[in-house]
């Protein structure tokens, strides 16, 4: 290793933006087994079309700006659901990176077969991987003690 | 496949990092990525403005390409220049005062191109491209002070990313300006592009501010002092006086081969993404202008998906397997992309790309394709490697020489492909806009391919390479301009033909017409 960056001072907005951003990661370091994992991925089902019921009934003829506030309930499921995720990949010994190897293939191959509809078996080859992982993310043992 | 034991060791040590840092790193990321992204939404809202400036002010295909080009130089120069200058005022300074010239130059381009001409356009468009080289440096410069070596492949992958976002989000906003739109009062008619160059500097605006307060310039600065581990000697600070940074890059071989890799990426990325819009209009029959057709945008917000896809990939693979090495990936991906490009220019010539549904598919598939070829070796030359050689102190001007080559190769590039499609369309329609391509994805692979073996020690069989090479350029420049020359003549030559030919066939053509007087009988 080189000796590195010169000593500077640390800003008091810097050092908040530290502090936060520890917070945040140490939320994301836990782990769930799986029985608490599906709990959870299913709460995150009901509130997604909970919030989606909203969007199309009730709010149908709203103004955008009465959308606001469920846009961001639908940020904060979101959030969530990947924490859950990370969470769940860390107890079966992933790396929590791997939330996006899952997320990437399924809608960016959705969004390539949706302009052919005919060709959904494409999809669904070009995501078998992500398939397989999102399988064991249910089902297979962690090293929580519940799973065992 | 599995790496060696060093190479492990060194990737796992590398993604050590003290608590939050990670977290912070993203945060650092995602607020310089998105003003990176932004900078694009005001750079690739020429392209979807081209066919309503074609039809406003009478433009050829050779004139688009030229505003193009004189982007492309500018931006070239520029990225030398303020690289240079990024290493000496820090990348955060950079990235800032290059979005509020772009800001004021899109304002300008928009509001005052009322009372334009080509020489406007040109002249407002090359002062774009230079104030837009102030983003590139800035961010590689940043973000080098962020990565260790081995997590720069992958970084390169996402700053692929964040070039993509701005052109998925440009590629969103454009049709929904140009169909027009209403709010209360205030109507806007469709096919109005000059909105393009107005709504977003909006945005520039409002990421710069986010910018401003959330990005810091090195993880020192950030509370995270010798977080990252640099190849290069950091002792003295990470600023370096101009004539320093000058020397260190100009003297290194490495620099010249992944510079000259990559203007055959600009080469290629910059003609497929700015003549694809007329390439649509004019290959596959859509109407670009007021209603853009739905497989259209799905296909130009598709392109950059599945070219993130391939950057992270190729740059994961570099990190992972070749110790942060990216030429072996780079010269695999340069040589896929040639194969790709000669493949559309074969199916081409066979008329398979047209107006069907079938044509459509394809014509749309091997955009797709040059679009995760070119992206992939972007990132992993244009954003990985200036970082290796120039490390926290000098990546600024490693990556405003190498980013200046793509952007010469760019110019290189659309002025040949503007003047030889307005030659020869008429016979042979878009086919040589691949051809031209391919040719300039093989001079990137050979690139490569000399830098992989001068890194093995064959120093005899990278002379031949880069002979064989130089070779090659020239052939194709003397055969090539001696056969465009001679289509212009003949082109010339039927043109005044068929002048000649217009009167007599008007006359025949209408016997109704009233006789000359000379020919009336008395």
């Amino acid at each position: 290793m080189t000796p590195s960056h010169a000593d500077v001072p640390v800003s008091p907005l810097q050092l908040a933006i530290r502090s936060a951003c520890i917070s945040v990661e140490n939320q994301f370091e836990r782990r769930i087994n799986r029985l608490r994992f599906s709990l959870s991925m299913l709460a995150a089902a009901l509130a997604f079309y909970a919030l989606g019921y909203a969007e199309v009934v009730p709010l149908a003829k709203a103004p955008w700006y009465a959308h606001v506030p469920l846009w961001a309930a639908v940020a904060a499921v979101a959030a969530f659901g990947i924490l859950q995720i990370v969470r769940r990949l860390h107890d079966l010994e992933r790396s929590g990176g791997l939330f996006w190897a899952l997320a990437v293939p399924f809608w960016a191959f959705w969004k390539m077969t949706s302009l052919f509809p005919n060709l959904w078996y494409v999809w669904l080859l070009l995501c078998l991987w992500p398939i397989k992982l999102t399988l064991a993310l249910f089902f297979k043992a962690g090293a929580e003690a519940l799973n065992s | 496949m599995t790496p060696p034991a060093a190479t492990e060791r060194e990737w796992q040590e590398s993604r050590k990092h003290p608590p939050g840092f990670r977290a912070r790193r993203g945060l650092n990321w995602f607020t310089v990525g998105l003003l990176y992204a932004a900078y694009y939404t005001c750079r690739c809202n020429f392209r979807f403005a081209a066919p309503g400036m074609q039809e406003e002010f009478g433009f050829s295909i050779t004139q688009i390409s030229d505003i193009w080009v004189w982007f492309s130089v500018a931006y070239g120069t520029g990225q030398l220049v303020n690289g240079l200058f990024c290493d000496r005022i820090g990348g955060k300074a950079s990235m800032l005062l290059g979005a509020a010239g772009t800001i004021a130059v899109n304002l300008v381009f928009g509001f005052g191109s009322f009372a334009g001409n080509f020489s406007t356009f040109a002249g407002l468009w090359l002062l774009n491209g230079y104030l837009q080289a102030a983003g590139t440096p800035g961010m590689v410069k940043i973000n080098a002070a962020w990565f260790n070596r081995e997590e720069r492949g992958v970084f390169s992958g996402i700053f692929g990313f964040m070039i993509q976002s701005g052109q998925v989000a440009i590629s969103r906003l454009a049709p929904l300006l140009l169909a027009g739109f209403a709010i209360a009062a205030f109507v806007v008619e469709p096919g109005r592009w000059r909105l393009l160059f107005i709504v977003p500097p909006v945005f520039v605006a409002l990421v710069a501010v986010l910018l401003a307060v959330f990005a810091a310039e090195s993880p020192e600065d950030a509370g995270y002092p010798g977080a990252i581990h640099d190849d290069v000697d950091n002792s003295s600070g990470t600023r370096v006086p101009v004539l320093d940074a000058f020397k260190f890059v100009f003297s290194n071989p490495l620099v010249w081969f992944y510079a000259v890799a990559y203007g055959a990426t600009g080469a290629v990325r910059h003609s497929s993404d700015q003549l694809s819009i007329l390439y649509f209009q004019q290959v596959l029959g859509f109407n670009m202008k007021t209603d853009i057709p739905a497989i259209a945008v799905s296909t130009l917000a598709l392109i950059p998906m599945v070219a993130v896809a391939g950057s992270v990939l190729s740059g994961w693979v570099s990190d992972r397997f070749f110790r942060g090495h990216r030429y072996p990936v780079a010269m695999v991906l340069y040589f896929m992309e040639s194969a790709v490009l000669a493949a559309a220019a074969a199916v081409l010539a066979h008329k398979l790309v047209g107006p069907t549904t079938g044509g459509i598919l394809l014509g749309c598939l091997f955009l797709v394709l040059i679009a995760i070829t070119a992206n992939s070796t972007h990132s992993i030359v244009g954003a990985a490697a200036p970082m290796d050689i120039g490390g926290k102190k000098m990546a600024g001007f490693a990556s405003g020489v190498i980013d200046s080559f793509q952007y010469y190769g760019s110019a290189l590039s659309l002025f040949i492909t503007g003047r030889v499609l307005d030659a020869t369309q008429a016979t042979h329609g878009w086919n040589f806009w691949f051809i031209i391509m391919t040719g300039f994805a093989a001079l990137g692979g050979f690139s490569m391919l000399a830098l992989l073996l001068r890194q093995k020690g064959k120093i005899a069989a990278m002379r031949i390479v880069v002979a064989s090479l130089v070779v090659a350029v020239v052939a194709t420049t003397v055969v090539g301009t001696s056969n465009y020359r001679r289509i212009v003549a003949e082109n010339a030559e039927r043109a005044q033909a068929a002048s000649l030919a217009q009167p007599q066939d008007d006359a025949t053509a209408a016997p109704d017409l009233p006789a000359l007087p000379e020919s009336t009988p008395e």
